[in-house]
C-alpha cells in the first residue's frame, strides 16, 4: 500500500543552492534502482546539496526531480515520505530518546493526526529494529550508544518508514574505521534486499569496496560515474579530487584501491 | 498512571489548602464541607469558601496550567530547553497593550483590559513569526527577532507608563507583576473558556510536538509540513498563554520549569507530558500563591514575585545541570 513499486528518482537539469551561485548546476542522474550508489567529491562540490534536493528538503532552483514521472514538488510531503526516505548529516536525538521512540517515529508518513499506532506501523517498527541489529538496544537512550548503533538506529529509523529509496548524507563521518564498516555492511545488506540506496560518503576506498555505483562530482556538476572500477581511474580522480594517485587492486576483494601520492 | 495519580492528589492537597490558608485558617474538613455540601457548613464559611478563595484557587490553577502547557510546547517547537512562552512575544504584547489601557483609563474602560492584552499577546506573536519568515521559518530566527521586538514592546510600555500620572503607573506596575488579587468568577469562566480550544489543539498535536523535538529536518524528511504545524502550535501557545497573562498579568517561570519538572516525572512523550505538565504548572502557582500569601502576611505579595524567588535558583540549577553542553 505505500510503495509505488519501482518507482525512479530522477533529477532533470537540476539546479539547486542557498541563495547564491548555484551548488548544483544543470545534474541530470537518474538513482539505479536496487542499487547501493555511492556520490563522491570534495568539499562544496554540491554532493550533499544534490541528495537533499533528491529528497526534497531544499527546492530545486531550476530543473526538477521526478518520481516514477511525477514532480516531487507537487508531491504531499507524507506520500513523499512513503517512498523516500532520507537521513540527514549529522542528526542529533533529543535526550534520554530511546532507541524504540526514535524508530517509531518513522511511522510518521503512515498516520493520519488522529489515527491510533497500529499492528502494521508495530510490524515495520519491529523489522526495523530486526533488520539493523537494534532491537536488543531499543529501551536503551540514544546518547549511550556508541557511534555506530547511533547510526545503526537512525537508519532503522528510515527503514520503518517502508519507502523503497534511501538517501543518506554522510552517514560514516565522525565514525572510526570499525564503526565505518559496520554501518557500511547494513547499508549494503540492506541494498542486497532490494533497497535503493543513494549515499554521500567521504572515502573513496570505502565507497569502491562497497558501493555498485559511484558517482563524482565537482562544481556542482557529475564528472563521473559507473562502477567502481570503471569510475575510480587516475584520471578521474586528477580530475575531480586534483589528486595524484596509484589505483590498484584489492587482492581479496577486487575493488580499486586509491593510493594517493603526497605532493612533491 | 500512579504518577498521574500522584500528581492530582497534591494538586487536590494544594486546591484545599489554598482555599483553608488565609487570614482566618479554615480547618480543611469545613473546606471540604462548603465545597461539597455548602447548605451545612457556617454561612460565613461557605462565602469565604466559594466567593473568595475558591475562584482565587482555580484562577491560580488555569493560569499554572495553561504557562506549562505553552511552555512545553515552546520548548519543544524551539528546541531550546530555556525556552518559555514569554519568548514569543506573549509577555511583551500583551503588556503593552495592558499598560496603554491602564494609562488611558479616562479613554478605554477596563473591562476591555483582558480582550486588548490578549489581542496584544496573539498579535506579538503573528508580527514575530511573519517577521521570522524567510522561505520557511527557522527556531533560532524566531528568537532573535522575538528578543528584539520582546525589548522594543518593553520601551514603548516604559514610555507609556511615563506618559501617563503616577497612579497609573501604580497599577501599571502591579500588573505587570502577575497578581492572583482581582480573581472573580466571572474572569475564572473567562480563562476556562479561552484555555480550552488551544489546549486541545496542543494536546491533539503530541505527535508533532515529539517530531519537532528531533530538528526541522528529520520531520521534513519524515513528511511533516514544518512551516505550517509551527505557525499553528505558536498561534495555540499564544492563545493559551495569552489568556493566563490577560487575567492575572505575567506569572514569570511557571512555563520554563514545569516542562522539566514534567518531563522528569512521565518523560518525553507529548501525550504524556502535556497533561503532566498542566497539572505540575498549576501545582507550581498554587503553592506559590499560599507562599505569596502568608510568607509577609498580612502583606499579600504578587504571585508573580514569588515564582520569580522560586524560579531563579531552578533557572541556575538547569544552568549548572547543563554547564558541559
Amino acid at each position: 500500500m505505500n510503495n509505488s513499486a519501482g518507482a525512479i528518482l530522477t533529477a532533470q537539469d537540476l539546479w539547486a543552492g542557498y541563495g547564491g551561485a548555484p551548488v548544483v548546476r544543470g545534474v541530470d542522474f537518474a538513482v539505479a534502482p536496487g542499487r547501493l550508489t555511492a556520490i563522491l567529491g570534495p568539499n562544496g562540490c554540491g554532493k550533499s546539496t544534490l541528495l537533499r534536493t533528491l529528497a526534497g528538503l531544499q527546492k530545486a532552483e531550476r530543473g526538477e526531480v521526478t518520481l516514477g514521472g511525477r514532480p516531487i514538488a507537487r508531491m504531499g510531503s507524507k506520500a513523499l515520505a512513503r517512498v523516500v526516505s532520507v537521513l540527514a548529516q549529522n542528526s542529533v536525538a533529543p535526550e534520554r530518546l530511546t532507541v524504540g521512540d526514535l524508530v517509531r517515529q518513522g511511522r510518521y508518513p503512515h498516520r493520519g493526526l488522529f489515527s491510533m499506532w497500529s499492528s502494521s506501523d508495530q510490524a515495520a517498527v519491529d523489522e526495523a529494529l530486526e533488520m539493523t541489529g537494534t532491537a536488543h538496544l531499543a529501551d536503551r537512550a540514544m546518547e549511550t550508544l556508541s557511534g555506530g548503533q547511533r547510526q545503526r538506529a537512525w537508519i532503522a529509523m528510515t527503514l520503518a518508514q517502508q519507502g523503497e529509496i534511501l538517501l543518506l548524507d554522510e552517514p560514516t563521518t565522525f565514525l572510526d574505521p570499525a564503526h565505518q564498516l559496520e554501518v557500511l555492511g547494513l547499508i549494503r545488506a540492506l541494498s542486497e534486499a532490494g533497497k535503493t540506496v543513494v549515499t554521500v560518503l567521504h572515502d573513496l576506498n570505502l565507497a569502491a569496496e562497497f558501493a555498485g555505483e559511484v558517482v563524482l562530482m565537482r562544481e556542482g556538476e557529475i564528472r563521473a560515474r559507473g562502477t567502481p572500477r570503471e569510475a575510480l581511474t587516475e584520471a578521474t580522480l586528477a580530475q575531480v579530487f586534483g589528486l595524484s594517485a596509484l589505483v590498484v587492486t584489492n587482492p581479496e576483494t577486487g575493488a580499486p584501491v586509491c593510493l594517493p601520492r603526497a605532493p612533491q | 498512571m500512579t504518577r498521574f495519580a500522584v500528581l492530582i492528589v497534591v494538586l487536590a492537597a494544594a486546591m484545599v489548602a489554598s482555599v483553608a490558608m488565609g487570614e482566618l485558617n479554615l480547618a480543611p474538613r469545613d473546606v471540604i464541607s462548603a465545597l461539597t455540601a455548602p447548605e451545612t457548613a457556617p454561612p460565613y464559611v461557605a462565602m469565604i469558601v466559594n466567593d473568595l478563595r475558591l475562584p482565587r484557587a482555580i484562577m491560580a490553577l488555569l493560569v499554572g496550567a495553561a504557562l506549562a502547557v505553552a511552555g512545553t510546547a515552546t520548548q519543544a517547537i524551539m528546541r531550546n530547553p530555556l525556552a518559555e512562552p514569554g519568548l514569543i512575544g506573549i509577555n511583551s504584547g500583551a503588556a503593552l497593550m495592558a499598560v496603554i489601557v491602564i494609562v488611558e483609563t479616562g479613554t478605554l474602560p477596563d473591562r476591555l483590559m483582558p480582550v486588548l492584552s490578549f489581542a496584544g499577546a496573539l498579535g506579538m506573536s503573528v508580527l514575530i513569526y511573519a517577521l521570522a519568515w524567510r522561505e520557511g521559518t527557522s527556531s533560532l530566527r524566531i528568537i532573535l527577532i522575538g528578543i528584539g521586538l520582546g525589548a522594543l514592546a518593553g520601551a514603548a510600555a516604559t514610555f507609556v507608563s511615563l506618559m501617563g500620572d503616577v497612579a497609573a503607573a501604580q497599577r501599571a506596575m502591579t500588573w505587570l507583576a502577575g497578581s492572583l488579587q482581582d480573581s472573580r468568577w466571572p474572569k475564572v469562566v473567562t480563562l476556562a473558556a479561552w484555555s480550552v480550544l488551544p489546549f486541545a489543539v496542543l494536546w491533539g498535536l503530541a505527535r508533532e510536538l515529539d517530531l519537532f523535538r528531533m530538528g526541522d529536518e528529520v520531520g521534513q524528511g519524515l513528511g511533516q509540513n514544518v512551516d505550517l504545524m509551527r505557525g499553528v502550535i505558536i498561534l495555540a501557545c499564544a492563545a493559551l498563554a495569552g489568556a493566563a497573562v490577560a487575567a492575572t498579568g505575567p506569572v514569570a517561570f511557571v512555563g520554563l520549569a514545569a516542562p522539566h519538572i514534567a518531563r522528569k516525572i512521565v518523560g518525553a512523550s507529548h501525550r504524556l507530558l502535556i497533561p503532566a505538565a498542566a497539572l505540575t504548572g498549576a501545582i507550581l502557582v498554587l503553592l506559590a500563591d499560599i507562599a505569596a500569601r502568608r510568607l509577609l502576611a498580612p502583606v499579600q505579595l504578587p504571585v508573580g514575585v514569588m515564582t520569580a524567588i522560586l524560579g531563579a535558583p531552578f533557572f541556575g540549577w538547569l544552568l549548572w545541570t547543563r554547564r558541559n553542553e
